[in-house]
C-alpha cells in the first residue's frame, strides 16, 4: 500500500516537472532582442498616433509584406499607398502594441514576435471606436537598422450589444 | 557616337529589366522547398477534412504558437493547439472542406515563411506560417490565420 502511495507521489512529481521542462524549452528572449522589438513597436505606435504614414512606412523593409484579411500587400511602395489612403480617411489615437512574454524569438539572424495591439479609430463624421487584437511580426536587418519584414494581425470581434429592455 | 548611345541604351534596358527579376528571385525559396511546404499544407487539409485533430497538430512543433481567425488569443504549445483544433472540428460535425493555396514562400535564414490563401466552408482568409526544420522534417513554429466570411 505504502509502495503504491510512493508511486503516486512519483507520478505527481513527474506531472509537475513536465510543464517546467516545456517552459524551459521556450527560451527567454534576450534583453537586446526585447529592445529591438520595443523600439519598432514604439515607432509604430507613435506613427499611428500621429497619423504619419511616412513614419510608419519607414519601419518596413523594402520587400516587406503585410498580410491582411483581404490578402497580402507586397513591398514598401504598396504599403505606403495603403497607409497614406487609410490615414486620409481614418484618424487613430491611443495606439498600443505589446509583445507577449515569450517574444521576440530569434530565428537565425532575424526575430519574430507575437503580441496584442489596441487603438481608437474615428472615421470622419463618425463616433470613436475602440478596437483590439493580436499581431505577429518578423523583423530583419536592413543595413544597420531592424525593420519589419512581415506583419499580420487579427481583430477581436466586438462583444454583442446588451439586449435593450423596455 | 551613335554606337556609344546605342550601347548605353541597350545596357540600361538590360539592367532595368534584369533588376526586378533578380529581386523576385531573392524572395522565393528553391522549388524543392516550395513543393515540400505545399505538400505539408495539403497533408494538413486532408487531416482537417478527416476530423483528425491529432494528425493536424502533429505538424506543429512542441512549442508552436497558433492564432486562429475570429479574434481569440494565441494558443501556445502543440497540446493547446490540438485542443483548439478539436473544438473547431466538434463545432462543425458535418463534412469539412478546408483547402490552402500557397501564395509565397521565402527564406528566413534556415527557416521559411509561407503565405497562403485558404477556404474553410463559407469562410476564406489568409494565413502566415513560420516553418522550422526538425529531425523528421518541416514543422510549423507559428501559424497566424485570419478569416472573413465570403
Amino acid at each position: 500500500m505504502k509502495i503504491r502511495f510512493l508511486f503516486a507521489l512519483v507520478g505527481m512529481a513527474i506531472s509537475f516537472a513536465l510543464p517546467t521542462f516545456a517552459q524551459e524549452k521556450e527560451s527567454t528572449p534576450s534583453d537586446k532582442d526585447r529592445q529591438v522589438s520595443a523600439v519598432i513597436l514604439e515607432q509604430s505606435a507613435e506613427a499611428y498616433n500621429n497619423n504619419d504614414a511616412a513614419a510608419l512606412v519607414a519601419i518596413f523593409t523594402e520587400d516587406a509584406v503585410i498580410v491582411t484579411d483581404k490578402g497580402p500587400i507586397y513591398g514598401r511602395e504598396a504599403i505606403d499607398k495603403m497607409y497614406t489612403d487609410l490615414f486620409k480617411r481614418v484618424h487613430f489615437s491611443n495606439h498600443l502594441n505589446k509583445d507577449d512574454q515569450v517574444s521576440p524569438h530569434a530565428i537565425d539572424d532575424q526575430l519574430w514576435s507575437n503580441g496584442e495591439w489596441s487603438h481608437t479609430y474615428q472615421v470622419k463624421g463618425g463616433d470613436p471606436v475602440h478596437q483590439k487584437g493580436y499581431y505577429s511580426a518578423i523583423y530583419s536587418r536592413e543595413g544597420d537598422t531592424w525593420k519589419v519584414r512581415m506583419l499580420t494581425w487579427n481583430v477581436t470581434p466586438a462583444p454583442p450589444a446588451p439586449a435593450q429592455t423596455k | 557616337m551613335k554606337i556609344r548611345l546605342l550601347l548605353l541604351t541597350l545596357g540600361w534596358l538590360v539592367i532595368s529589366f534584369a533588376t526586378p527579376a533578380l529581386a523576385e528571385e531573392k524572395k522565393e525559396v528553391n522549388p524543392e522547398v516550395r513543393q515540400q511546404i505545399e505538400a505539408l499544407l495539403v497533408k494538413g487539409d486532408e487531416a482537417y477534412n478527416k476530423h483528425d485533430a491529432a494528425a493536424l497538430a502533429a505538424g506543429f512543433t512542441e512549442d508552436a504558437v497558433f492564432v486562429g481567425g475570429g479574434g481569440p488569443g494565441p494558443h501556445y504549445g502543440r497540446q493547446a493547439i490540438e485542443q483548439r483544433i478539436a473544438l473547431d472540428m466538434a463545432s462543425s460535425p458535418g463534412e469539412l472542406s478546408q483547402s490552402h493555396e500557397l501564395l509565397q514562400v521565402y527564406e528566413l535564414g534556415i527557416d521559411v515563411c509561407a503565405i497562403s490563401k485558404f477556404t474553410v466552408g463559407q469562410w476564406k482568409g489568409y494565413a502566415v506560417f513560420l516553418f522550422v526544420r526538425e529531425a523528421d522534417g518541416w514543422k510549423i513554429r507559428m501559424e497566424y490565420a485570419d478569416t472573413m466570411i465570403e
